[in-house]
């Protein structure tokens, strides 16, 4: 049933308007989450608000749950979802480098995105610079051609790396999740000194 | 620890993991889940078919995009075959063998005697799980036609056909591998160099998904 787009239940001009208003649920939720809020999203990267890796694990959490139950009831069929392919080296690099302007420049770039909506401007200044690094990357990407996909493994699930069934790595998901949680909540209350703004 | 609606959330995740890790979704997200119908639905309506001249451009442009898989015999094959492809008879279709030899994000064109092998092909492969393929239409014997013998339109025909004809005599010799050698006569009957178009792939157009 489920992908829809994939089959065909709408065409391609109903998939943007779609996209749109799903994306600007999105960025709405993302905003009233606190996440135009440079500082705030900054602080994590001190242990003093944990919100960034709540979010995102509930997140992964929530869709994990919905797609492997919707899978188990035959409602979609999760070979037709699309998964990012994986360059394990490159990604590694990549996720190194964001995280260091993430912390530098307290958005990541949706987020900035988010702020920017609100008329923050150090969110223009950080989407004016993500702008400007783009042109350097798009203009010197020969030189960076051979590792852009260096480590390339596919589109791969972690079932196919370590061999357990999806159902077992969900459950070592959820537990890893609900780690997450407990221990985020911890290192908070350890090195918080201010409440959260 | 108090009983708090934080960790009845947390209790009610870890239930539900626990549910999953015992059910047999694996299972059930291994179906072969594009259905017959559908096969032959879009056999029917939707364009499966690549022209030869299509391919041809493709070949001349040294397009990245797409790959040939001959599926006739190897005694067919060994005659002659389109420049550049793999080749794999239609009795060794299996899907272990394939995963070796065909990009998944390619287009892949596939070659027969004609039409019909190739289409029980077509409906392998999809079944398999390739997204792109498509079947050259007439096979490797109206290819063979179009290019070792094009066909003289008339003084009447309209431009589009003069065109092609001009294309699939100069592109012949290419394609049927022969030594292509410096005719200075023959060039006199060239009215103009057929401009190489950029065909449009009929590749669905896949977004770029994800953040």
């Amino acid at each position: 049933m489920a992908p829809f787009y994939k089959f065909g239940f709408f065409g391609e001009q109903t998939s943007f308007i779609l996209a749109l208003l799903i994306g600007i649920s999105f960025g709405f939720w993302l905003e009233r989450a606190g996440f135009g809020n440079s500082r705030k999203l900054a602080l994590q990267f001190y242990f003093q608000d944990m919100t960034v890796l709540k979010v995102m694990f509930t997140a992964i959490v929530t869709a994990m749950i919905g797609l492997m139950y919707l899978t188990l009831f035959g409602w979609i069929d999760i070979s037709k979802v699309f998964i990012n392919p994986t360059f394990l080296y490159a990604q590694a690099v990549g996720g190194i480098v964001l995280g260091i302007g993430f912390a530098i420049g307290g958005y990541c770039p949706g987020t900035a995105v988010v702020g920017a909506s609100t008329g923050r401007i150090d969110a223009y200044l950080f989407i004016l610079g993500a702008l400007f690094g783009m042109v350097v990357f798009g203009e010197t990407f020969p030189l960076f051609e051979n590792f852009f996909y260096a480590g390339e493994m596919g589109q791969v699930r972690l079932t196919d790396i370590i061999n357990l069934s999806t159902g077992l790595i969900g459950l070592l998901i959820i537990l890893m999740a609900v780690g997450m949680f407990l221990g985020g909540e911890w290192l908070e209350k350890k090195f918080r000194k201010e409440p959260a703004v | 620890m108090k009983l708090t609606l934080k960790y009845a959330g947390f209790a009610l995740l870890v239930l539900l993991g626990i549910i999953i890790a015992f059910a047999p979704v694996d299972k059930m997200a291994d179906r072969n889940t594009v259905s017959a119908e559908t096969l032959i639905e879009e056999l029917h309506n939707k364009q499966v078919y690549i022209q030869p001249d299509q391919l041809a451009h493709w070949i001349i442009n040294d397009d990245p995009g797409y790959q040939i898989l001959d599926i006739r015999n190897t005694e067919d094959y060994s005659q002659y075959h389109i420049p550049g492809n793999v080749h794999l008879p239609f009795e060794k279709l299996a899907k272990e063998k394939l995963e070796g030899l065909l990009n998944p994000y390619k287009i892949t064109v596939l070659a027969s005697n004609g039409n019909s092998k190739a289409a029980q092909a077509w409906v392998l492969l999809r079944q398999m799980g390739f997204e792109n393929v498509y079947i050259l239409r007439g096979g490797v014997n109206y290819w063979v036609d179009v290019f070792n013998s094009p066909q003289k339109p008339d003084a009447t025909a309209a431009n589009d056909e003069i065109f092609r004809y001009q294309f699939r005599k100069s592109a012949g010799d290419v394609m049927m591998g022969k030594q292509v050698v410096e005719q200075p006569q023959e060039k006199a009957e060239v009215e103009a160099p057929e401009p190489i178009k950029r065909i449009r792939r009929p590749q669905k157009k896949s977004f770029d998904e994800g953040c």
